[in-house]
């Protein structure tokens, strides 16, 4: 097969006028040119290359200094955010903190007394909501709710008729959300499935 | 890229962590814990499963379809 190609490229070859054999010669001529500059610059050529590597490189070390130089910053501006929301969020605890210590050091023996003492309860866990108002805390209380195993767990089951199964029958300890992440599911006690027995599971 | 990740599979929770500059570094997950319980629950009525910390809420009341532990069952005839 490649004998036959070749003979074929002969035979055009040989049909080829003179004309055509001039510039081939030329272009021989041509890729020649350059290949003698080329050796001729070897030594050049080497020293550039090199001198590109070694600013390569020394862009690379400088990089991998700068990158680590950044982790090491991430990591302490992380830190450092926490304890300022931290501190954010306590400074606004501490106004409550004081109206709770103010409530313990009233006296409570008289009806009048107690009632002062639980109005001052009331309002010191107004300020409680209004700072999870305004922190975006959402409190979760799902009572007679379906049961959500995003939010809610189940601490125990119960029958009760009155309720459908897979709803809630109490709610033990309310939840907490932080917009989409849930700080503390609310604790529930759940109507028991029907017929539990009979299932083939 | 190609990056260099471990995952450890508990009896009670997992963990996953992927190699950051020579150091590990533990992956949250969507509920933003370090670790997430190994548990599975399958759900009956709504054809859905749960796993993690939602599996492990329900687990009391659905424990017939709720997995736990499973690395202890692994191998068993």
């Amino acid at each position: 097969m490649f004998k036959i190609v070749d003979k074929d490229k002969m035979k055009n070859r040989s049909n080829k006028d003179d004309a055509d054999q001039s510039v081939d010669h030329q272009d021989v001529e041509k890729q020649e040119t350059p290949e003698d500059q080329s050796e001729l610059s070897v030594d050049e050529q080497l020293a550039k290359s090199q001198e590109e590597a070694s600013k390569n490189w020394d862009k690379v070390l400088r990089l991998q200094a700068e990158i680590e130089n950044l982790r090491k910053r991430t990591l302490r501006d992380v830190e450092n955010a926490s304890r300022g929301s931290i501190e954010r969020v306590m400074m606004e605890m501490l106004p409550i903190l004081d109206s709770f210590e103010l409530g313990l050091d009233l006296k409570t023996e008289t009806i009048d007394e107690y009632k002062t003492f639980k109005e001052g309860q009331e309002a010191s866990m107004m300020l409680m909501n209004s700072l999870f108002n305004k922190l975006s805390i959402e409190t979760i209380d799902p009572s007679e709710m379906r049961y959500d195993p995003g939010l809610h767990e189940v601490i125990s089951t119960q029958e009760d008729d009155s309720v459908e199964p897979g709803y809630i029958i109490k709610v033990i300890q309310k939840g907490y959300r932080l917009k989409e992440r849930l700080l503390r599911p609310a604790r529930v006690i759940v109507r028991a499935e029907k017929n539990k027995k009979d299932s083939p599971t | 890229m190609s990056r260099v990740i471990g995952i450890d599979l508990g009896t009670t929770n997992s963990c996953v962590a992927v190699m950051d500059g020579g150091q590990a570094k533990v992956i949250e997950n969507t509920e933003g814990d370090r670790t997430t319980p190994s548990v599975v629950a399958y759900l009956k009525d709504e054809d859905r499963t749960l796993v993690g910390q939602p599996a492990k809420r329900q687990a009391v009341s659905n424990p017939e379809n709720t997995l736990f532990s499973i690395k202890r069952l692994i191998g068993r005839k």
